[in-house]
């Protein structure tokens, strides 16, 4: 009973913040009475229980296993417009900590201590800034302790080329220089080359590359070491260069010293060397998680119009191939603007919805289950930025003006979250997990999903602060969207990380909607899963939009639906839902 | 993400206004660092998603289809077991699911 309270205190919030022609719309679905019957129902299981307190007669808590205790120093110089991009870096890098659950500590590396790093097991370096300077302090440690250092891309020049460290004669490789683009790009060579492949476990990762005649958007930096002394250093990970021939270490390992040549935090995506890393961690950690790939599928943005012909034809199939699945459920249906429904206002709350319960209700006894996926997916009775409409637009970051919502709060956005747990427990539904809309949500949302969800199941996208000043002259914010390999126990706002690591099917149906103007195809997500396959507990995870099977818009989407299936099985992959990851 | 956004979260430190920034520290360290290499202050660094990455969560999924539709009459006649709750038959290759 003890969540009730907040919960009362949520939806009374809720009834203030929402727009009156909803607020009118929800009391007509429910009554008051009613209301309090719901709240009861909530599925409590959903919202994290308080640690049980043992009594006196309590046995002693069991001993876990804490996972590694990690430090991560970043670059933050003082007074610079950059100065947080090396937090940007540290939080990606602290949430796949949070795969192992790892204690992280994330430092800016001037303010180190001196014999810090014995208190880790592992401590990690990122080179940001170029020449930024690393405390003697820390580098004489990393000389010294018996614990695991990994340093990643810039300044290991100031301790390789120091005599004071004897870098080379104690680790067994040498810091040779800087390499970046192999020349400058212009009309006639637009892509000069530069070390971006990384060749791991047989395939090439590629590093991104776009020249738009003008500036270049890449991070084509890397540091080049050479081994001197193979009983000392290995070359763990190759990176290559393709257009001079040249091949350099991309991971070296001297005992417990590691150097990452890059900071493979920039231009992620599912086939980025990005993925190296997460793999790598087992390693450096020393935490070998048993060779194991999972796959997850997620029906996308079923709300009240959901097509009941194209929900039940997939749910036939996944049911016959013996594949449980998750429906990303949009739990209130809102056309402020009147946008699809000649410009008169549209709430379609769950009571109504039913096509939408129909087609949840023939999945769900065929193997799937609900994920929570925004209460209204839109936000307010604004363009956010597209129609104002359920699915289209962003529910919990006002993407016009690049800012949290004005309302934003974690009162605000958890009393969003509780209207729509109500939509669905009033309706008999219970989800097993929750995923933004469009991905992206303040931080402080995200901080009350942790509070209100057991797990999240997404890409990310983390602040450098939670009221984010991305225009700044001096020590500007930052915005970083992450894609997970698998599972993270608790990311930087506390969430528990479910993941989605391919992405979705498009088509280019630009004649109809000319913002649906490229293909994404169901080849390009199963070569992501061979990808992601690399990492020894990757998942293969990916989402697809039941539209695509209307007919209307001449796609094959049934059959590409099938080959993405049959693809990621064929690849050894096992299928799960989110209710069955711990 | 957007590309709004992406522009916001733009890292695009320029490399060569950063060594003359740190030029000083690296004095300090008593070693000279390496130089940048060529057609590094043309370089802009992003954090986080690719602009590709960027764009695919975004998708808007509007198609027009959602004009003036009945959210009430299914498009499909109802099948065997739908609209409840109860199990239906074992799926044909799978007897022991």
């Amino acid at each position: 009973m003890k969540p009730v309270k907040p919960l009362l205190a949520a939806l009374l919030t809720l009834c203030l913040a929402m727009p009156a022609s909803a607020q009118t719309e929800q009391r007509t679905a429910l009554s008051l009475p009613a209301l309090f019957t719901d709240l009861l129902k909530l599925p409590l299981q959903l919202i994290p229980k308080p640690k049980p307190k043992p009594g006196p007669t309590a046995p002693p808590p069991v001993a876990t296993q804490p996972g590694p205790r990690t430090l991560v120093l970043y670059d933050a110089p003082p007074g610079q417009t950059f100065t947080k991009l090396g937090m940007a870096y540290a939080i990606m890098l602290r949430n796949l900590l949070g795969h192992f659950d790892s204690t992280v500590d994330l430092v800016p590396v001037q303010n180190y201590a001196a014999g810090q790093v014995n208190n880790y097991d592992a401590t990690f370096y990122l080179g940001a800034y170029y020449d930024n300077s690393v405390p003697p302090s820390f580098m004489a440690d990393v000389t010294t302790t018996a614990k695991t250092v990994v340093w990643f891309k810039y300044n290991l020049w100031q301790m390789a080329w120091n005599p004071t460290y004897n870098f080379q004669g104690r680790f067994g490789f040498g810091f040779n220089g800087l390499r970046g683009l192999n020349a400058l790009p212009s009309a006639a060579n637009p892509n000069p080359g530069f070390f971006d492949t990384i060749t791991y476990k047989s395939l090439p990762f590629v590093k991104y590359y776009t020249y738009d005649g003008s500036a270049v958007a890449a991070d084509p930096d890397v540091g080049i070491v050479g081994i001197t002394d193979a009983a000392k250093a290995t070359t763990l990970v190759p990176m290559s260069n393709p257009k001079t021939g040249e091949s350099a270490p991309y991971v070296v390992r001297s005992g417990n010293f590691w150097y990452v040549a890059d900071l493979p935090f920039s231009y992620i995506g599912p086939r980025d060397r990005y993925l190296v890393l997460t793999d790598l961690l087992h390693d450096m950690l020393g935490v070998n998680h048993a060779e194991s790939h999972q796959a997850m599928v997620r029906l996308e943005d079923v709300g009240a119009m959901v097509s009941v012909s194209a929900m039940q034809t997939l749910t036939n199939y996944l049911y016959q191939q013996r594949i449980p699945f998750s429906v990303a459920t949009i739990p209130y249906y809102a056309d402020p603007l009147g946008v699809y429904n000649g410009n008169v206002a549209q709430f379609v709350p769950m009571s109504q919805a039913t096509n939408l319960k129909t087609s949840l209700n023939y999945a769900l006894a065929r193997g799937g289950e609900v994920v929570m996926h925004g209460y209204t997916h839109q936000y307010s009775n604004m363009r956010n930025k597209y129609t104002g409409v359920s699915g289209d637009d962003y529910e919990f970051w006002n993407i016009v003006a690049n800012t949290p919502v004005a309302e934003d709060s974690m009162a605000w956005a958890k009393s969003r979250y509780l209207a729509g747990l109500l939509e669905l427990s009033s309706n008999g539904y219970s989800p097993t997990a929750w995923e933004t809309p469009h991905y992206q949500g303040s931080a402080l949302a995200s901080k009350a999903a942790a509070q209100t969800f057991a797990k999240t199941y997404q890409r990310v996208v983390y602040y450098t602060a939670d009221s984010p000043n991305f225009n700044a002259a001096v020590g500007k914010d930052f915005a970083v969207g992450q894609i997970f390999p698998y599972p993270i126990k608790k990311d930087y706002y506390g969430q528990r990380v479910l993941p989605e690591s391919l992405g979705n099917i498009e088509y280019d149906i630009s004649a109809i909607d000319p913002t649906s103007n490229y293909n994404y195809t169901w080849q390009d997500i199963v070569t992501n899963a061979q990808y992601v396959k690399t990492v020894r507990d990757g998942f293969a995870s990916f989402f697809f939009h039941p539209f695509w099977l209307e007919p209307q818009l001449g796609v094959p989407g049934y059959a590409d639906f099938q080959s993405t299936i049959q693809g990621i099985t064929n690849l050894g992959f096992t299928w799960t839902v989110p209710s069955k990851l711990n | 993400m957007t590309t709004k956004n992406r522009n916001l979260l733009l890292t695009c430190a320029s490399a060569a206004a950063l060594l003359t920034v740190f030029s000083a520290s690296a004095s300090a360290a008593g070693v000279a660092p390496p130089p940048l290499p060529p057609g590094s202050p043309m370089v802009k660094v992003e954090a986080g998603a690719s602009p590709a990455e960027a764009i695919r969560t975004e998708r808007a999924h509007k198609h027009g289809n959602l004009r003036n539709k009945d959210y009430m009459r299914p498009d499909v006649a109802p099948a065997p077991g739908i609209g409840t709750t109860s199990s239906p038959a074992t799926p044909p290759n799978s007897p022991s699911r």
